[in-house]
């Protein structure tokens, strides 16, 4: 089976050909080709992903294709070691904030737990030691407190910003 | 600053709810309490329903520099909790400033019942603003 290749379409209408080892890296992928017992000569549409960020799906996948099994989630370990983000994955992760969570999208959509983590695990060290107004700043968020909110939070902050 | 077409960008606030849940995975009780709280509302709902917020009742930092900054940050936090319990926060250098702070924050916190600052460095003048903060509150304090 090694090198066979089968077609994934991305919304934009591009046609990939993708080794099946790598396409079930997917398990949405996987499911598809196993589950329904597709033919592998049938386009598969994939109506989330547009080719761009697809094509950085691709990418990732190729490099990650020989990557041991992820162990299981354990519930009592949530809280994740966040400096393990290989030199590999952060020049791959050098992307503006829109590609970044395309790819959550994407790899939420697709099930490919790999790139789901790394790109969390990237946003969450873009938060990582800055305030609530530098995560705003970051992320473009609009502060949509009330007025009184508002005020409250900026009675709280006088005493240290006039020190 | 220009951004793409709002159709093909996505953001963080357009991530569905548990996706955001997978990076506050990533981020310790800390930055939880003090930092992506009170950023705007949508997130505060969301962290709201977070199980592991819901579940936080101990904060625990030892041996760490908390500076006034932090101690404004961890105050704001302490003051708008219903769910935190005991905050520990044993051997860390806190400044007197930060201490005065929390100590305004916990006059109106009903859910604290242990407060150990244990190690501390504080002046005897912020020791008994903490008292007098506490006269009518149950919060235990360990000194």
């Amino acid at each position: 089976m090694a090198g066979h290749k089968i077609k994934l379409q991305s919304n934009d209408g591009d046609i990939f050909d993708v080794e099946v080892e790598i396409a079930k890296l997917s398990i949405t992928i996987k499911t598809m080709l196993e589950d329904l017992s597709m033919n592998e000569e049938e386009i598969i549409p994939l109506p989330n992903i547009n080719s761009a960020i697809f094509k950085k799906v691709i990418q990732w996948t190729t490099h990650h294709k020989d990557d041991p099994p992820l162990p299981p989630e354990d519930d009592e370990n949530r809280e994740k070691n966040t400096n393990d983000i290989s030199s590999w994955d952060q020049e791959f992760l050098k992307v503006d904030q829109g590609t970044l969570f395309e790819l959550i999208l994407a790899a939420n959509y697709l099930d490919i737990k790999g790139l789901l983590d790394v790109t969390c695990t990237s946003v969450a060290n873009m938060i990582k030691g800055k305030t609530s107004e530098e995560i705003r700043q970051t992320f473009n968020i609009k502060n949509d407190f009330t007025p009184q909110e508002e005020e409250q939070i900026k009675k709280e902050n006088e005493w240290c910003e006039n020190k | 600053m220009v951004f793409m077409d709002k159709q093909i960008s996505a953001c963080i606030l357009s991530l569905p709810t548990e996706l955001v849940y997978m990076i506050l995975d990533n981020l310790d009780d800390f930055t939880i309490l003090c930092s992506i709280r009170n950023v705007c509302t949508q997130l505060d709902h969301i962290i709201d329903t977070y199980p592991r917020y819901q579940t936080l009742t101990t904060l625990k930092f030892r041996s760490k520099h908390i500076g006034a900054l932090e101690a404004q940050h961890l105050a704001n936090a302490v003051r708008n909790n219903h769910i935190l319990v005991t905050l520990d926060v044993d051997y860390n250098s806190i400044e007197d400033n930060g201490a005065d702070y929390i100590a305004d924050a916990l006059r109106n916190n009903t859910t604290l019942t242990t407060l150990n600052l244990h190690g501390h460095p504080i002046a005897s003048l912020q020791t008994q603003q903490l008292a007098d903060a506490l006269r009518n509150n149950t919060v235990r304090v360990i000194l």
